[in-house]
């Protein structure tokens, strides 16, 4: 009954992080070499939100049989 | 003993007056239903227990039960004198079912005390997060509330649902309730928590009314949705709760945004991200191409051409410098050549002169210096002669 173990980061703060590198990007105040590195950063947070999304899913889990 | 004579409208109008001044507003009466009967949709009835009936009427109710003979009630409202019919009643504001006075005492004592604690203060509330990674769902599992809860996540944004099985009504239920908060918190995976269940009596909904859980969900690490009952019930863990629902529907909706919404703000994102990388791109590449273009790189060897031309040219001046000074050298030797040959004794040889010299090898220069009969040395251009002094004269 516990979870996968794997500890990812999770959507909000992907999404989070992804907004804040576009800003900087947008900013514009970046040199050339860090800004072709936080947009690569920023491809795979927009990949990993995207893949997020997509696999996103109901699934249900019961906690605490115990309680009853 | 009375000296006058009213008419029934005079005494219906002082005793009218008399209820008002007793200030009969907003009190709360227990007792049972009898005589029920509605019309035109308002209710009539008498509420009465062993000792005495009070009549009762009840404009418009929205109740979300149907009253019965024989129902216990609480009933809240004014009394007042209705002179057509020379009757006193009850205009009854709110009805709650069953045993629930002291219930609902207890109720607006709880609540008061908690309000003055704090508890429900703005600035206690979390905040939910955007988009949950998992809801923790405190409810029944069989009841309509989960299945409400789940409809609704799965059409706008499926996202792990972590199940905390309770009872929501009963003895035990705020005990189960307390304890799943507890329990969620300690798992710490749900980042926001639903805790509610679907409509039912207002007796029905007191776990959600008590002390403990109140403080269970004040105390609670992550946010919690209150979502209990109907639109109408408001119950003490709604104004403790960081966010209230009127619904356990509404409550799914408040946790999770739309994916097609979130879908847009990502594509969003990323094609801000590309324009900001295009821009920087294309500000590289001008200032490349400024730099490329420039005559340096370009046509770099007009850069030291310059020099060559200088260095060649002090070449020439250096080599002729050396040509002249090696003119002037050589002039000077043949100078001094010409010098030495001219003043060289023997060069008067070449012109036919002789040089005599005496037998101890000096210049012969006076008749004085020989005697007859001495031995002399003449030396030629192209040789010497031995001779013999034959005679002398001066």
């Amino acid at each position: 009954m516990q979870g996968e173990g794997e500890k990812e980061i999770k959507f909000e703060e992907a999404l989070e992080k992804l907004e804040k590198i576009t800003e900087e990007l947008e900013n514009g105040n970046l040199g050339l070499d860090e800004m072709i590195k936080k947009f690569e950063e920023g491809v795979q947070l927009f990949k990993l939100c995207k893949k997020k999304l997509q696999e996103a899913e109901l699934k249900i889990e019961k906690l605490m049989e115990e309680l009853k | 003993m009375l000296k006058k004579i009213y008419s029934v409208g005079e005494i219906t109008e002082y005793i009218k007056k008399a209820i008002n001044e007793a200030n009969i507003n907003d009190v709360w009466v227990e007792g049972e239903i009898s005589n029920f009967r509605m019309a035109i949709g308002h209710y009539f009835f008498y509420l009465k227990d062993e000792n005495a009936v009070l009549r009762c009427v009840m404009f418009s109710p929205s109740l979300p039960y149907q009253l019965k003979n024989g129902m216990k009630v609480v009933i809240k409202g004014d009394v007042r004198v209705y002179e057509r019919k020379g009757i006193y009643q009850m205009y009854v504001k709110d009805i709650k079912i069953g045993g629930v006075g002291e219930l609902f005492l207890k109720f607006v004592e709880i609540r008061e005390k908690l309000k003055k604690e704090g508890l429900f203060d703005e600035r206690h509330k979390k905040q939910l997060p955007k988009i949950p990674s998992m809801i923790g769902i405190i409810t029944s599992p069989n009841g309509a509330a989960i299945k409400d809860i789940m409809h609704v996540i799965e059409r706008r944004f499926p996202v792990p649902l972590l199940l905390a099985p309770v009872r929501v009504q009963g003895e035990e239920a705020i005990k189960e309730i307390v304890n799943a908060i507890k329990i969620l918190n300690e798992d710490g995976r749900a980042d926001v928590i639903i805790v509610g269940r679907g409509g039912g009596s207002w007796e029905d909904l007191m776990p959600f009314n008590s002390e403990e859980v109140a403080r269970a969900i004040f105390e609670s690490s992550i946010p919690i949705v209150s979502a209990i009952g109907h639109e109408t019930d408001f119950t003490i863990s709604d104004f403790v709760a960081d966010a209230r629902a009127p619904t356990p529907s509404a409550a799914a909706e408040l946790v999770v945004p739309d994916k097609k919404d979130v879908e847009r703000h990502i594509v969003g994102i990323a094609s801000r991200m590309i324009k900001a990388m295009e821009t920087k791109k294309d500000m590289a590449s001008n200032f490349l191409n400024g730099i490329v273009n420039r005559k340096a790189l370009k046509y770099p060897y007009e850069l030291i051409s310059d020099k060559i031309d200088e260095c060649m040219k002090v070449e020439e001046r250096m080599i002729k410098a050396i040509e002249v000074w090696k003119e002037r050298l050589k002039s000077k030797m043949e100078i001094m050549e010409e010098r030495l040959n001219s003043s060289n004794p023997y060069r008067i040889l070449e012109k036919g002169y002789s040089i005599a010299m005496l037998e101890n090898g000096e210049l012969f220069k006076s008749v004085d210096d020989v005697e007859i009969g001495d031995n002399i040395q003449v030396i030629v251009k192209d040789g010497e002669v031995k001779c013999k002094v034959k005679e002398k004269r001066k």
